[in-house]
């Protein structure tokens, strides 16, 4: 193909136009399916809410599609829930064989990852390209045994470079087409967030022991004489610390994602391109938080509405700086692989996602 | 009928426009100056998702993309397709069907599908568990729970001839075995699966008769005869994946939500559990020309022990059955 005079660099913004009532009844339609073919169907209702968020994400005039076929993920499902409840029973009668799954599974952890890279971005496309995954076993194998020991052998001190490792695998071995992107991050960041979140942690486990210790001693001078005030107070003392202790925690970690995605899609390129990702810490607690509010209040009707607001705002605050044409992107020569290994992962709690 | 459509070929990023006839059954385009042909029976028409485009994907990686929705009526037509999921996604009444068809099905899964496959898997098992495991359950218990009882021998004897009355009317319960323990936290008995009932001290000495200790023997071995622990096993997970597969596209955050259902559930089916094994003990008494009192005074006497020193718990949260429920119910 001829090569197109390269085009004016230029700044786009990830456009996102989904909305939740338009989903709601993609949603629940899937869901119905679902119970009614026995869990059949929702390899078809994961395609379709797939199919709707990516095509509903663009930048300039061109759109994310997801291509998946529903059979190839309904196979993987069907093997990753037989091998869970094959488990389940060998556990109970032979429980050394059951042990021994557990752990083949546990070493195969770096190929079900590459495996799942490989089936999410072949199927992942934009602007009719698709994505891609190298199958990259050795350093699959190296980065997530080594970082393990790592962090293992520091006491989890030096879990950042393990997380550095595995973020920048990741972003080095994902393509769009052929072109591979490149991560050209620190690995100093990682620590700076991480070191940040356990002292953020420590202080908020001070502060609430500060606060139920004078609110102990509150409740107990008033409730104390009453019959049954003691059993009270541990009650009232319960509520109104666990509750914001829970929200506390989930609000850290929420801290420690958002910070590791803006850094590693803000030192990550593809060609000439750059990304600029610019999530707030604050917007992102408040958004997640009350959205388990609402699903909780809503007994989970509310789930689509929390699921498009997260996506709008992921999508409007990621900036793209372009400066090559679509034109030069051209196809990898690879099949789109099977959906074993992310349904084996999922069924088995592997982390799969990464902030990529 | 004519339309402009997107053409992606497949290798390369970007779109050709094109303009797209619908002559009959077959597509007709131009590109790169030559008219292509597609016959609709050789290329996979998908149908949108909300309100997207409509795709037709050609042999060879390539597709077309569509976004008139006249067009694409007239494309469904052509290719035959049902249009059945885009009329149920496409409006409320239909979102109004599905909720209900969504919580009677799940309510009617949970209730009824779910324990009626595991309790036809557990008894397609074989009932033995391994005698390793068994052991091993033992012994946790000893560790975490138990000292060695401090029952006279004349008490353990007499109680071992209640648990051999039951023993013999059923050859099923011949390999059952019987322990004594001294209990750190009160009266309390329980099966262990595989074959063992474990009887606490302090449950011999609160039970005030012979009928009573009988109950609750009977009451065990309607757990190990009904293999509660395997059903309660495939059960909770049977459920969890149910509840999960429902809920389970949610974030880290919201994942509670999905973990509180999963819990009540796994309360609910084990109280269903306990009302069984009463029910096999309550047969077993009227056997034995005893009245169906006895479990239900020791159940009674037990309660009282336990609200002694601890909050009473909300009944839809228990693993037991409110007692004088079980009182009644008999």
């Amino acid at each position: 193909m001829e090569t197109q005079q390269a085009e004016a660099p230029r700044t786009a913004t990830v456009k996102f136009s989904g909305n939740a009532g338009e989903y709601f009844k993609i949603w629940i339609v899937n869901i119905a399916l679902t119970v009614v073919t026995l869990g059949i169907y929702s390899a078809w209702a994961k395609v379709r809410k797939l199919r709707y968020f990516y095509g509903n994400t663009s930048i300039e005039d061109g759109h994310f599609d997801y291509h998946a076929k529903p059979t190839a993920i309904l196979i993987g499902r069907v093997i990753a829930v037989g091998m869970l409840f094959a488990y389940y029973l060998l556990s109970q009668y032979e429980p050394v064989a059951g042990f021994v799954l557990i752990v083949v599974i546990m070493l195969l952890v770096p190929v079900l990852i590459v495996r799942a890279k490989v089936f999410q971005l072949r199927n992942s496309s934009y602007h009719g390209l698709r994505f891609n995954f190298q199958r990259n076993y050795k350093d699959s194998f190296i980065v997530f045994y080594g970082g393990a020991l790592i962090a293992l052998l520091s006491l989890g001190l030096a879990a950042p470079s393990a997380i550095y490792m595995r973020n920048k695998f990741v972003a080095n071995n994902a393509g769009y087409g052929q072109t591979l992107f490149k991560f050209e991050g620190r690995q100093g960041k990682f620590y700076a967030i991480f070191w940040s979140a356990v002292g953020l942690a420590l202080l908020g486990a001070v502060a609430i022991m500060l606060i139920t210790g004078a609110l102990g001693a509150a409740v107990g001078a008033f409730a104390g004489d009453a019959p049954g005030g003691n059993s009270l107070a541990i009650q009232v003392i319960t509520v109104v610390t666990v509750l914001p202790l829970l929200a506390f925690y989930a609000a850290i970690g929420i801290y420690v994602q958002t910070r590791q995605q803006n850094y590693v899609w803000n030192s990550t390129v593809l060609g000439g391109n750059t990304f600029e990702s610019t999530l707030s810490v604050r917007r992102m607690v408040v958004l997640l938080l009350t959205n388990a509010v609402a699903i909780a209040l809503s007994l989970g009707l509310l789930i689509p509405w929390a699921q498009i607001r997260v996506a709008r705002y992921r999508a409007e605050h990621m900036t793209v700086h372009l400066a090559d044409n679509w034109r030069d992107y051209v196809a990898a020569k690879d099949s789109d692989g099977s959906a074993l290994g992310e349904e084996i992962g999922e069924a088995f709690d592997v982390d799969v996602e990464f902030a990529f | 009928m004519r339309t402009e459509a997107a053409y992606y070929d497949g290798q390369t990023a970007g779109a050709e426009r094109v303009s797209l006839d619908l002559v009959g059954s077959s597509l007709k385009f131009e590109l790169a100056g030559s008219t292509q042909w597609v016959e609709l029976d050789v290329a996979t028409v998908v149908e949108p998702v909300g309100s997207g485009p409509w795709i037709v994907e050609l042999a060879d990686g390539a597709y077309l993309k569509v976004t008139d929705a006249e067009f694409g009526e007239a494309l469904a037509v052509a290719s035959g397709s049902s249009g059945f999921l885009r009329m149920l996604e496409g409006a409320w009444h239909w979102a109004l069907v599905s909720i209900v068809v969504a919580v009677v099905a799940s309510w009617a899964a949970l209730t009824y599908g779910v324990p009626a496959l595991a309790t036809t898997v557990a008894f397609a098992l074989p009932e033995d568990v391994s005698a390793a495991l068994r052991e091993e359950g033992l012994g946790v218990m000893d560790d975490l729970l138990f000292d060695k009882s401090e029952l006279p021998a004349e008490t353990t004897e007499r109680v071992i001839r209640l648990f051999d009355d039951i023993k013999v009317t059923n050859q099923d319960f011949y390999a059952y075995r019987l322990e004594f323990r001294s209990s750190r936290i009160g009266p309390n008995a329980f099966a262990v699966p595989g074959g063992i009932v474990v009887m606490t001290d302090e449950l011999v000495e609160l039970a005030e008769s012979d009928e009573e200790i009988m109950a609750v023997l009977a009451h065990e071995v309607g757990h190990l005869h009904g293999r509660h622990s395997l059903r309660i096993l495939l059960q909770n997970s049977l459920s969890a994946l149910l509840i999960a597969g429902l809920t389970g596209d949610i974030s880290n955050i919201t994942a509670l939500s999905a973990a509180i259902p999963t819990v009540l559930m796994q309360a609910k089916y084990s109280r269903d559990f306990e009302r069984e094994a009463d029910d096999f003990a309550f047969e077993y008494l009227e056997i034995r020309g005893v009245s169906t009192d006895a479990l239900s005074d020791l159940l009674l006497r037990l309660e009282q022990f336990v609200s002694d020193d601890g909050d009473d718990f909300p009944a839809w949260l228990s693993s037991h059955p409110p007692s004088k429920e079980r009182v009644d119910g008999k």
